[in-house]
């Protein structure tokens, strides 16, 4: 068994669209290994989020897929979906941008992470209530054995993230996506939750893939960077030797677009 | 939460108040006059008078409106006849307690209207629920296209189809006669069946365009994206974050369709010959028999605004954002 966690070699995916099938990722390889972060920059409409989503098998209806996604060794793409589901939520856990779409109106925060573990795990109401509890508290939600009951409304837009991490968490998974988790939050909450994420990751070491249009935080989460454009790969390196010494044009342009506090200011 | 309910039960009975002020003033004031048509052709202006005082027409209009709404819940005196509560008149045209006349037809108006809800309901929600699953293919274009047709066909032209094909020429079905369920619970049936198709089929077919783009929406939801991505099984998808928040607002919908039907299903009753009371309101503006008019329609004001406040208290036990909100 190799030591890298997540390997994805030459990943295409091809949507069909009115005007024929376009190809969304184009020749994608990239690796995560254990206690590993790997960051995933791109403007919208690069394909990043559909890569995470070809990784868990969650494209859209008509989407082809071809290249290589292995998780531990073990082949995903192709799979059936019974296969995948055992893999979704289990072995690759996924936290999405928008927290309160993410989670369903109708029911308790407690309930939504217990179903997850009871599909996994198996085990009494009891038990799967007493993990979310745990989860909510592993992810600092004050008062969780009251908040365990309470409904994704309830909560701030912040805890509402939180909520999604630990039920992300709550099967132990060796893989964490996260698709722009904190691109919905304002900058203070942003930064707690990276922490909360970094703090979570050096604790489980589970290997993390995280998708974000902002390099600033990508250069203070990611140990190593793809940049992404149009679907191509552009750029593929250590975050210092990517930040520090761009060898693409874009990734140039990219850097140069984010405003800095030393900037001159034009008059 | 009990302030809400209360609150809701005190708009109830305004709302009632001023329903039944206003039938009263069209049905009594702007109507002709109850007492020429009582007296039939054949009449003096002495009789016209007297017939006047029975019903209290010569008193101030204030004093007869609360003589009608005390009617309603202590009984009134009509000249030497007494008028047991909850008191609504007696017909113009046949004298009969206009109360009676209600009690001896809803029967066969809410068995008409909870047969063909649970047709609708089955039809238009499962039907709808196909077609949002199996969106764009053949099943789903056909059944969305019968739908749009049976949404178009009028009420009475399906009757008196369904009539002409069942029982005159196939002669499957017995001429609908609504017997008691008691007597005969096989012609009990086979006598409704036909009424309640022919109500059931414009509302399944709303019911199942509306479920249908419902739970379309529901699957591009974000939570629906969360749960696949969690590894849930396609029952549990399905159930949990596809069907409840999909169903929800189709209870709104149910609850006023259905507590509008129990004021009588007027043009079905009337077709097929049922002794219910959209066949009594029919007959009633035929005739003018005023009383008889407002007792019907208060009857179905009375329905439409307690099924209203049902589903209020309904969506806040279904819909936990309107639960908390409310208390």
């Amino acid at each position: 068994m190799s030591d890298q966690l997540l390997v994805v070699e030459d990943l295409t995916v091809t949507l069909p669209t009115g005007r024929g099938p376009v190809e969304v990722v184009k020749n994608v390889s990239f690796t995560v290994g254990r206690d590993d972060t790997l960051g995933i920059v791109g403007e919208s409409g690069s394909g990043k989020s559909m890569t995470a989503l070809a990784v868990l098998g969650l494209l859209p209806r008509g989407a082809r897929t071809s290249g290589s996604v292995r998780l531990d060794g073990t082949e995903l793409l192709g799979r059936s979906e019974r296969d995948l589901r055992s893999v979704r939520g289990n072995a690759i856990s996924m936290v999405f941008q928008d927290p309160l779409s993410s989670l369903n109106p109708y029911y308790t925060v407690g309930l939504q992470i217990a179903e997850m573990y009871r599909t996994h795990r198996g085990g009494s109401r009891r038990a799967a209530r007493q993990v979310a509890i745990e989860a909510l508290e592993r992810v600092r939600i004050p008062d969780p054995g009251r908040r365990v009951d309470h409904y994704p409304h309830q909560f701030s837009g912040g805890q509402r993230q939180r909520v999604m991490i630990a039920m992300a968490l709550c099967c132990s998974p060796s893989l964490l996506i996260a698709d722009e988790p904190t691109t919905a939050l304002d900058v203070t909450v942003q930064a707690q939750i990276l922490e909360l994420l970094a703090d979570l990751q050096s604790t489980t070491g589970t290997g993390m893939l995280f998708i974000t249009h902002d390099l600033a935080v990508i250069s203070s989460i990611a140990r190593r960077v793809l940049v992404m454009r149009s679907g191509d790969p552009v750029e593929y390196g250590s975050a210092e030797q990517v930040f520090s010494n761009p060898r693409h044009e874009y990734t140039r342009m990219l850097l140069d677009a984010v405003p800095r506090i030393d900037d001159e200011v034009a008059s | 939460m009990t302030r809400y309910v209360l609150g809701r039960l005190g708009g109830v009975v305004v709302i009632l108040l001023a329903v039944c002020l206003f039938t009263y003033l069209i049905f009594f004031k702007l109507s002709p006059d109850p007492a020429v048509m009582i007296c039939g052709k054949t009449c003096t202006p002495d009789r016209i008078n007297s017939i006047r005082d029975v019903l209290g027409l010569n008193q101030p209009l204030l004093t007869q409106f609360w003589e009608f709404l005390r009617g309603i819940f202590a009984g009134r005196e009509y000249g030497s006849v007494h008028c047991p509560a909850p008191c609504l008149g007696y017909s113009f045209q046949t004298n009969e307690s206009v109360w009676s006349m209600i009690t001896a037809r809803l029967p066969v108006s809410v068995t008409v209207a909870v047969g063909a809800a649970v047709l609708w309901l089955l039809a238009g929600v499962v039907g709808g629920l196909v077609s949002a699953i199996k969106q764009g293919t053949w099943w789903d274009r056909s059944a969305m296209a019968l739908a749009l047709g049976g949404v178009s066909v009028p009420n009475y032209v399906l009757a008196l189809v369904l009539q002409y094909v069942l029982v005159v020429k196939l002669q499957v079905l017995p001429f609908p006669s609504a017997p008691a369920f008691g007597d005969d619970p096989v012609l009990w049936f086979e006598s409704y069946l036909m009424p309640w198709a022919v109500l059931a089929v414009g509302y399944a077919c709303l019911y199942a365009r509306l479920t249908r783009s419902n739970v379309i929406d529901t699957l591009s939801e974000n939570y629906f994206r969360t749960a696949r991505a969690k590894g849930l099984s396609g029952a549990l998808i399905m159930r949990r974050h596809a069907l409840r928040p999909a169903l929800t607002p189709i209870t709104t919908i149910f609850g006023m369709d259905f507590a509008g039907l129990l004021g009588g299903a007027l043009i079905t009753e009337t077709v097929f010959g049922l002794n219910g009371i959209g066949k009594m309101a029919a007959d009633s503006i035929a005739k003018n028999d005023q009383p008889v008019i407002m007792a019907v329609t208060l009857l179905a004001a009375f329905f439409v605004v307690i099924g209203n406040v049902v589903v209020d208290l309904l969506y806040t036990a279904l819909d936990p954002r309107v639960r908390v909100t409310s208390s």
